[in-house]
């Protein structure tokens, strides 16, 4: 499955790289192709328009608003948060996985 | 100068509670002669902290933007065990974050790369069990562009 997660915090240091780490470690593990936008104190470089098309389902974890929100509007996404992510990703990846399935 | 030196380290850090560990790890900044102002710097990393100290495997990441702050660092401190959230155990290994107000780029970019490496639990493993400040400090260093 193709899996984008955008993820932000408030201070924008930690918690959004965390978070996006853990996305990353927890969707390849279980087999999926993830790409992960971080949007924290060192900018953001938005995920083009094509490579979102072809997404199966976004998660978003983030704290603060996510920036451009507009690119996901026709996906099925995944709410969460930064803290999720990083206590429980493994989660997370099969929220996303099974939203797809509904 | 780079975020992280061996000064930054505190391989037997006693503290009473959360208050008191980032009170000690603010002055060891001070002392290294890259903050001025301890007081700000525990002031705005608890006021961060109100919306939860990131922790995983047993180390804590308490981390702020402080205008106590003169140069972005990172400290490290092992610790018999000191409670930052009540719905984890205590953290044995605290990486408190500190960023100077306006900070640019390119600190940012080394900080989120530590904060990616803190995801993965050899690190983590070795934040707990390298012998010296030096071993630490190296271990920073690696991945480093």
């Amino acid at each position: 499955m193709k899996i984008i997660a955008v993820t932000s915090c408030a201070t924008g240091i930690a918690h959004t790289y965390m978070a996006a780490e853990a996305l990353e470690r927890a969707g390849k593990a279980a087999g999926h192709d993830i790409t992960v936008e971080t949007q924290g104190a060192g900018g953001f470089k938005p995920l083009p328009a094509d490579v979102i098309a072809t997404a199966d389902v976004i998660i978003f974890a983030n704290d603060v608003g996510i920036r451009e929100k507009d690119r996901f509007a026709n996906h099925k996404i995944l709410q969460s948060t930064p803290k999720a992510a990083i206590k429980d990703a493994k989660s997370l990846i099969e929220q996303a996985v099974a939203l797809v399935a509904e | 100068m780079s975020v992280y030196s061996s000064e930054l380290v505190n391989l037997e850090l006693v503290a009473t509670d959360k208050v008191d560990a980032i009170t000690q790890l603010a002055q060891l900044v001070v002392s290294a002669g890259r903050a001025t102002d301890a007081q700000q710097i525990v002031a705005d990393v608890l006021s961060r902290d109100e919306m939860g100290t990131p922790q995983v495997d047993g180390v804590a990441i308490p981390h702020a933007r402080s205008a106590g702050v003169s140069e972005p660092s990172v400290v490290v401190a092992r610790t018999s065990g000191v409670t930052f959230d009540p719905e984890e155990a205590p953290a044995d290994v605290i990486f408190m974050i500190l960023v100077p107000n306006g900070e640019g780029d390119e600190h940012i970019v080394i900080l989120s790369g530590l904060a990616r490496r803190l995801m993965d639990p050899e690190f983590t493993q070795a934040l707990r069990s390298l012998q010296s400040a030096d071993a630490i400090t190296a271990l920073l260093a690696i991945g480093e562009a």
